[in-house]
């Protein structure tokens, strides 16, 4: 068994790695062939264009590297369910759009495995919960 | 060269998802999650006003997401990140015909092999990557002497360089990456080759000197699928394509792309969960 050297935790646009920061001084202090996680990356992702795919990178005493891809953030998720740019800045006063139940329901079993939720209910809380923390109302 | 805005911001979970979608509006690059803190990079612009504006822009956001969080401002000049791991580069043999080598170590296996120069500097195409070794191994298969290759995405410029070391008249190497283009630029160089390929900024250049009778594109099957119809304008009847970047699971996609442009698919090779195809 290889022997783990750091995880590297980024959030990176999805088919869009290149060398430049973030990646390219958090892979290249480590050893890490930047150029091959790029590669791998973009081909992995590239059917998610648009949004932010965070990914974990397992780096190994050899510099060999292996990574896993999560969900996108809620917050990316809800702004383009609600088809704004940005949350608000006062969201208790300013709401800034909204989003159906039924939308938060989605993302929410999209998110469930990257979630410390046992079921869809308790994950369409911690999303709805997102979703006001943006200035965004969850309407039926 | 290249300067990076590095923003580093304190908060909860909810507070760094909710500010990744703002700072991504507002531009950022991509992030970085520490134990403590959501470290975002910008490109930072090189005109003073916009630099201004987008730090107001930023400041105006992060105190909106939370008055309290602790934000630190610095710059990290671009250069290359790479350079560690490619101190790690020996020699590697490819195909029947084809050696790779850094400037700083010689070959030392069998004689009679082409041996190619190949320093990377932050650029693809080492030859230690799949797809790399699968296009060249294909180049070596199907180049005709005297041939005219287009090699779109070039990186270090390895295909165009191992092109007409193995007998094609000329190459011309793309890149939008300006690292590449001035990497391909010294790899031609160091090669003995810049006479006969040209390294050239963009996708697909205007003004080719005579129709390609290769193209070679390393690429991702998103860029593949779009570039497709331009290679078949391109690309003269009997004229070779080789793709590659593209994982297993693509095949369906990329065939069906291949025979909707009226390509015809000759051979497709495999190295662990990458292929690369040869079309015409």
């Amino acid at each position: 068994m290889k022997k783990i050297t750091g995880y590297i935790k980024l959030q990176i646009p999805a088919g869009q790695a290149n060398p430049a920061p973030p990646i390219g001084p958090a892979l290249g202090q480590k050893g890490v062939n930047i150029m091959e996680f790029c590669k791998q990356f973009n081909a992995k992702t590239q059917d998610k264009a648009g949004l932010i795919i965070p990914v974990v990178i397992t780096v190994f005493h050899d510099k060999s590297f292996t990574f896993i891809t999560k969900t996108p953030p809620a917050a990316t998720l809800l702004a383009r369910a609600a088809k704004v740019e940005k949350g608000s800045g006062e969201p208790n006063r300013t709401k800034v759009g909204k989003v159906t139940t039924a939308q938060v329901r989605e993302i929410a079993e999209l998110k469930m495995p990257d979630l410390n939720a046992n079921d869809v209910e308790a994950a369409m809380k911690m999303v709805a919960g997102t979703a006001r923390s943006m200035g965004l109302t969850v309407e039926d | 060269m290249k300067v990076f805005l590095r923003v580093s911001v304190s908060g909860t979970k909810e507070q760094q998802e909710i500010l990744i979608q703002s700072l991504t509006e507002l531009g950022c690059r991509g992030f970085e999650e520490t134990d403590t803190h959501l470290v975002a990079y910008f490109e930072q612009p090189a005109d003073e006003g916009a630099r201004a504006k987008l730090g107001a822009a930023l400041r105006d956001t992060i105190r909106a997401m939370s008055a309290n969080a602790e934000v630190l401002f610095g710059e990290i000049a671009d250069r290359n990140w790479n350079a560690e791991w490619e101190r790690t580069i020996r020699p590697i043999e490819i195909g029947e015909r084809l050696v790779i080598r850094p400037s700083w170590c010689e070959y030392t296996g069998p004689a009679g092999r082409v041996v190619l120069t190949i320093d990377p500097k932050m650029s693809f195409g080492t030859g230690y990557h799949e797809t790399t070794r699968l296009m060249l191994n294909l180049v070596e298969k199907y180049v005709r002497p005297g041939a005219f290759v287009l090699d779109v995405g070039t990186g270090t410029g390895v295909l165009a360089i191992a092109a007409v070391r193995l007998g094609a008249g000329s190459a011309v190497g793309t890149d939008t990456d300006e690292w590449a283009v001035e990497n391909a630029m010294e790899n031609t160089a160091m090669n003995g080759v810049a006479g006969t390929v040209r390294i050239v900024a963009g996708t697909l250049p205007e003004g080719l000197p005579s129709p390609p009778s290769m193209i070679c594109a390393n690429l991702t099957l998103n860029d593949l699928v779009r570039l497709l119809p331009r290679f078949r304008e391109v690309l003269p009847g009997g004229g070779t394509l080789l793709l590659s970047g593209l994982l297993a699971a693509d095949e369906t996609a990329i065939s069906r792309a291949l025979t909707a442009c009226s390509f015809r698919t000759v051979e497709i090779m495999r190295e662990n969960e990458w292929l690369a195809i040869c079309a015409e």
